[in-house]
């Protein structure tokens, strides 16, 4: 459905994206996860055909983008990072034009802006301007502007910035619903909460490149010969002899109550390493499990945090 | 084609904002009428220096003559009598004169008709004619002033002859003869012009006026005559064009507001096309001028009386282009600047220096010289010129090309490089 082969794109000297190939199935809930500055927001533009490319090709539906703009565009819905509407008109009013530009007209329009008004929560509050609404009121509106036109494909760049927790579960919820619906979604976000919680294929980006693609599954095993158990006791213990008897695993004293288990299949292996220490007659006080995620993930690809910059 | 949605966009935008409503429309009529009621009625007037006077003498007798030369050496003014055909300097006729003052190129003319010295030999008044622009009721004052003095000053024997004839017709020749001794004791004593003449030569209880003016001076006003408020065309004009430029200029500014709230990008990821961006901006600040325009003008003809249906389709056609050539301002204008700050900085000094020079504020004709001709490079002089032509001239389509002409040209420049300046900075 959307295919995106050896794309580059630079801003001067600044390698915006570099030979980037990516390919996003009919359906599918894509996110596109890292820091600022990682070029999410440049690929969203190349694929929604504003900002043109320096190599490679974009394909819609087997479509290349340099070609067809016009009928991609009708086809794309976006939902871009800054709310980009008009906040002297009313929510209807917006919708209206937005619905307009994208070529809806009469009873259809006016149906069009009714519904996805209900869908995002505001049809009470349809003729209010956008000036009374909260932000996240307004973002949700800017979501419905990029949806009337019933689109295709929904390109959603980082949509959740400074939104209230209360609206971003709103916004979650509708999103969700609309890949229901049949929707593509690309999903873009530097909170690794919402790529994890939304999406079931992610690509992590940073400086212009893809550097880990695939279902969470797939990238948490990445991750996984990182696992480890961090054991708290409640008295001190000799170090040396847990390192006698547990020869097998990685092990790293943390402090004299401390200590950490390390190695593959770690957590496969807890009960029989909980079962020896009691043998040993030392007494357990917490045992803490360092679950994978994406920020760790990040961490191990790149050496930095995700929300470093 | 998205023109349609997006220009109307603009207008609801508009109509929401108050005070843009205010400054478009409300804010002018309220200059008009103040400007309008303050000047108007004095009408106005170039500067008192060497004024060009047009002069036809269809007497030819010396004493005609010896009355141009008079009025030719005068410092305040230049007499004009001759005008060149096909390379043959041909002496004015008094059709002529009047088509030079109708179509501007001389403000006033003096007529002396045929029978001039006789008049003054018969002790008649001397009938002499101005004919004049009522647009410059200054010149008018001080050429008719200047007339008087030059023949009181001059031709005192003349008048004194011609007003003995008038004595003796009045009180028969053996009277007329002691009366004229009588005279000539004082005016001997007092000559030339005796200080209290009224108390010397007018006798009580009486209609004989001799000391009456002795210049049947006929004032033969060429154009403007059905205009109540001759200024007031000025005024209307130069405050509609002043501020058509300040609301262009903030419709062009909206440009940078969407490209600042994001709108712009996201219009062109929608299915439009730049040039339809700025076209229908473009389009929308026109639409909004003319409105403008048509408003000021209406509101001049319910208030002061101004006659806009004197020749409608050159004024809608001076409208129009006064229109698209203030909105290819208004945008250019915004195309240089970076943020509305910028815009609200530049374009009112951009605007008030236009309008001063260009004569939005003041009649261009108070101004010196080099002023006037700095002001024919502003756009203002250009539509203010092409309205006064038809309120003032009567002139029509045909006649106003120029203006027509050079505002058209300043629309396709100023819209070529803002369009080039507007596509370079969506980008960045």
């Amino acid at each position: 459905m959307i295919e995106l082969k050896d794309v580059s794109k630079n801003y001067g000297e600044i390698k915006a994206l570099q030979n980037v190939s990516l390919k996003i199935e009919k359906g599918e809930l894509f996110g596109l996860l890292g820091p600022n500055g990682a070029g999410k927001t440049t690929m969203i533009n190349v694929i929604n055909t504003f900002l043109p490319f320096d190599n490679g090709d974009v394909f819609i539906n087997n479509l290349s983008i340099k070609d067809n703009q016009r009928e991609i565009k009708q086809k794309i819905g976006i939902i871009p990072q800054e709310i980009a509407l008009y906040e002297e008109l009313s929510a209807y009013e917006n919708l209206k034009f937005w619905g307009e530009i994208y070529e809806l007209s009469g009873k259809d329009l006016k149906n069009r802006c009714n519904d996805i008004l209900k869908l995002v929560g505001l049809y009470d509050r349809r003729n209010d301007t956008l000036k009374k609404y909260s932000g996240g009121m307004k973002r949700r509106i800017n979501i419905a502007a990029g949806l009337l036109h019933n689109p295709e494909i929904i390109l959603m760049d980082e949509p959740t910035v400074g939104v209230d927790p209360q609206s971003r579960n709103f916004i979650f919820g509708m999103i969700e619903h609309l890949n229901t619906t049949g929707k593509t979604i690309i999903y873009t976000t530097h909170y690794m909460e919402e790529a994890e919680r939304l999406c079931k294929r992610i690509a992590i980006m940073d400086h212009g490149k893809i550097i880990a693609s695939g279902t969470k599954e797939e990238l948490f095993k990445l991750l996984e010969e990182e696992n480890n158990i961090t054991i708290i006791f409640k008295n001190d213990f000799d170090f040396e002899n847990f390192q006698i008897t547990f020869s097998k695993y990685q092990l790293t004293q943390v402090d004299d109550k401390t200590i950490i288990f390390s190695g593959s299949n770690i957590i496969e292996n807890l009960s029989e390493i909980i079962l020896i220490i009691k043998k040993m007659e030392i007494e357990i006080k917490e045992i803490d499990f360092a679950k994978p995620n994406l920020e760790k993930l990040f961490l191990k690809l790149t050496g930095r945090e995700l929300r470093d910059e | 084609m998205n023109m349609i949605p997006l220009i109307k966009k603009d207008f609801r935008l508009f109509l929401k904002s108050k005070s843009a409503v205010a400054l478009t429309y409300l804010v002018p009529m309220i200059l008009i009428l103040i400007f309008g009621a303050v000047f108007g009625g004095f009408g106005k007037s170039e500067g008192i220096n060497d004024i060009k006077v047009l002069l036809v003498d269809d007497d030819k007798t010396g004493f005609s003559s010896k009355f141009h030369s008079l009025l030719d050496s005068l410092e305040e003014i230049t007499i004009h009598t001759k005008h060149k055909v096909n390379d043959e300097n041909i002496l004015f006729d008094v059709q002529t004169m009047d088509e030079w003052i109708q179509a501007g190129k001389r403000k006033l003319g003096i007529y002396i008709p045929s029978g001039f010295e006789q008049k003054i030999n018969d002790g008649e008044k001397i009938p002499l004619e101005i004919h004049y622009d009522p647009k410059f009721n200054i010149e008018y004052s001080i050429i008719n002033g200047v007339i008087q003095k030059t023949i009181m000053e001059n031709f005192p024997q003349i008048i004194f002859g011609g007003m003995m004839n008038k004595v003796n017709n009045f009180l028969g020749n053996e009277k007329g003869e002691h009366f004229q001794d009588d005279i000539d004791n004082v005016v001997r004593r007092y000559f030339p012009i005796p200080e209290k003449q009224e108390d010397i030569f007018a006798p009580e209880s009486s209609n004989f006026q001799m000391m009456e003016n002795p210049i049947e001076l006929e004032s033969v006003q060429l154009l403007g005559k059905e205009e109540e408020n001759v200024m007031f065309v000025q005024y209307v004009a130069g405050m509609a064009v002043m501020f058509l430029l300040f609301s262009v200029t903030y419709g062009g500014a909206t440009l940078l507001n969407e490209k600042h709230n994001g709108t712009i990008n996201r219009l062109l990821i929608a299915p439009v096309k730049r040039s339809e961006i700025l076209l229908s901006k473009m389009l929308y600040i026109s639409i909004l001028g003319f409105s403008q325009l048509i408003v000021l003008f209406i509101f001049g003809w319910l208030v002061f009386g101004l006659n806009i249906f004197k020749d409608v389709p050159s004024l809608l056609v001076m409208i129009i282009v006064t229109a698209l050539a203030c909105s290819s301002m208004g945008i250019f204008i915004a195309s240089i600047c970076k943020n509305q700050q910028q815009v609200g900085s530049i374009s009112t000094l951009l605007i008030l220096g236009m309008s001063a020079l260009g004569g939005s504020m003041f009649p261009s004709f108070f101004m010196p010289k080099y002023i006037q001709t700095i002001g024919k490079f502003t756009l203002n002089h250009w539509a203010m010129k092409g309205i006064t032509d038809i309120f003032w001239y009567n002139k029509h389509i045909a006649d106003i090309f120029p203006s027509v002409l050079i505002l058209i040209g300043i629309t396709v420049v100023f819209s070529f490089i803002a369009i080039r300046l507007f596509n370079k900075r969506l980008m960045e």
